[in-house]
């Protein structure tokens, strides 16, 4: 075999540093990292997407025609920007891990996008179908100092009958279609009128957390023109304690609502009771 | 006196006979003539990683397309290009095992030559190093198919030209001009030395003959590729 200068140079030069070669699983593992990177990305994003859903499931987005006149500045506050965030890094660390394998770098980026987009979006509807980007919402609400959960924004947006929003829970359905609400954001009772309103299939019942849209009328009354559940995939036992508890807002405020729902409940009947009797006397 | 019975044999009509004939008889004098086909890239590389004397038989194929390519895309010097060069082999050494064999071995190699070339360049460049563009006729030459050369230019004039638009053109633009022109790489190499897609390289491509063709125009150079769309 006969070699050039350079070549013997060469081979000199790797004896002399002790130049090694790599292992051939150092490669292996360089590649399945990439793999794995890519696969742990797509499930951040496909959780990052469940949360999505359940945030416009939830939102009613539909209704906001008639927000008037702030409607925009309340669907900017309800869209789950954070989870749109969070959904577009952890597609750019999917792209970037899948393009760094081996053979990533023969598919073009479009394509790798719409690959990851839509392995983000198949397997974040099934997460959402089991519950997960709800569960995942309430960890970061719960947890995260940052963070400020669905509920609450829907809460703020909600609480404002001058406007026309009422929101709270159903404690007595009478006979004249009248329904008796709490509104425990302003911490007073409403009566609500609902014979001309829109109402959900779904029948209403005491304890229902829901949100009305309308008009108030004089004193305690609201005129309803339709009813919704308040967040209708948290109907559910879970979902209901869940809005209970944080109905007024704040985690500072945590104690005052680990008050037994049952317990306020019946104390707002007696009381509501005893008033009314009071006025036969 | 064996070499000289066989050429003088040549002329007959019974040479193939008689080659097998001698090459049998005397295969321990000439090993290197048994040794057919030679081996390939890939053969070399498995070899390689078992004993390193195979690697001087790659460093051999590759070192001096490796220097040219050094010297086109980056205009080092000789001397520099050979220092890189040698960073270069070190490295495919260091990564040998990491070939697979799911690129040819030259898109492979050359991969590694680009990123280290480019890489020093730029370091070179952004310690404020200008670089006098040394004219190299020989690197420089395009078949004339290739490219519309007036007339009135000899090669060397042409070399000269040809040179200078290419390093006034932009990097990206270069390098795949470069890869397809004077290294005749496929689309495909190309996209596995760069590592980016085949569609991308041929948008590259085009938009470099055409910033090709704009340079020459700027420069006062009246040539442009044969297969410019």
């Amino acid at each position: 075999m006969t070699k050039t200068k350079f070549s013997d140079s060469i081979l000199e030069k790797i004896k002399a540093q002790e130049v090694t070669q790599k292992s051939r699983w150092y490669f292996v593992f360089k590649n399945g990292l990439f793999w794995t990177i890519f696969s742990i990305a797509v499930l951040f994003g496909a959780l990052g997407f469940s949360v999505i859903l359940f945030s416009f499931f939830e939102s009613d987005f539909d209704l906001f025609s008639f927000f008037n006149p702030h409607h925009q500045q309340i669907f900017w506050s309800l869209l789950p920007l954070f989870w749109f965030g969070f959904f577009t890094l952890f597609l750019g660390f999917s792209v970037w891990g899948i393009h760094a394998t081996r053979k990533g770098y023969k598919l073009s980026i479009l394509l790798l996008l719409g690959i990851n987009i839509f392995s983000s979006m198949a397997l974040g509807s099934v997460f959402y179908g089991f519950g997960g980007g709800e569960k995942l919402e309430r960890i970061f609400d719960e947890r995260a100092p940052f963070y400020e959960g669905l509920e609450h924004r829907m809460k703020r947006v909600w609480q404002n009958p001058d406007q026309g929003r009422l929101a709270g829970e159903i404690l007595e359905i009478r006979s004249d279609e009248t329904l008796l609400v709490f509104n425990s954001f302003q911490g007073k009772q409403w009566i609500v009128q609902y014979r001309d309103a829109r109402i959900p299939k779904r029948e209403l019942r005491v304890g229902m957390p829901i949100k009305i849209l309308g008009k108030r009328g004089q004193n305690d009354l609201f005129l309803a023109s339709e009813i919704r559940p308040f967040m209708p995939r948290r109907m559910d036992g879970r979902g209901m304690r869940n809005t209970e508890r944080s109905f007024e807002g704040r985690k500072e405020n945590q104690n005052h609502f680990e008050l037994d729902r049952r317990k306020l409940r019946d104390e707002m009947r007696s009381s509501l009771f005893r008033k009314e009797r009071s006025l036969y006397k | 006196m064996i070499f000289e019975s066989l050429v003088v044999r040549q002329s007959s009509n019974s040479i193939h006979s008689l080659y097998t004939f001698e090459f049998e008889l005397f295969s321990d004098s000439f090993p290197l003539m048994t040794q057919n086909p030679p081996l390939t890239d890939e053969q070399l590389v498995q070899k390689s990683i078992e004993n390193m004397d195979f690697f001087g038989e790659l460093v051999d194929r590759y070192e001096m397309k490796l220097k040219y390519y050094i010297l086109r895309i980056s205009s080092f010097s000789s001397h520099e290009a050979d220092e890189i060069l040698q960073e270069i082999f070190l490295k495919v050494w260091q990564n040998l095992q990491g070939y697979t064999g799911a690129v040819k071995f030259s898109s492979w190699i050359y991969r590694i030559a680009h990123n280290e070339t480019i890489s020093a360049y730029r370091k070179y460049t952004s310690r404020g190093g200008d670089k006098t563009v040394e004219l190299n006729e020989e690197i420089f030459e395009l078949a004339p198919s290739k490219i519309n050369i007036p007339a009135e230019f000899n090669a060397k004039e042409s070399a000269h030209m040809i040179q200078q638009v290419l390093q006034a053109m932009p990097e990206k633009y270069r390098e795949v001009l470069i890869f397809q022109y004077f290294e005749d790489m496929s689309y495909e190499e190309i996209s596995d030395v760069l590592k980016k897609p085949m569609g991308t390289v041929a948008t590259l491509v085009n938009r470099a003959k055409k910033s090709f063709r704009e340079t020459a125009d700027r420069l006062s150079f009246q040539f442009s590729f044969h297969d410019e769309n």
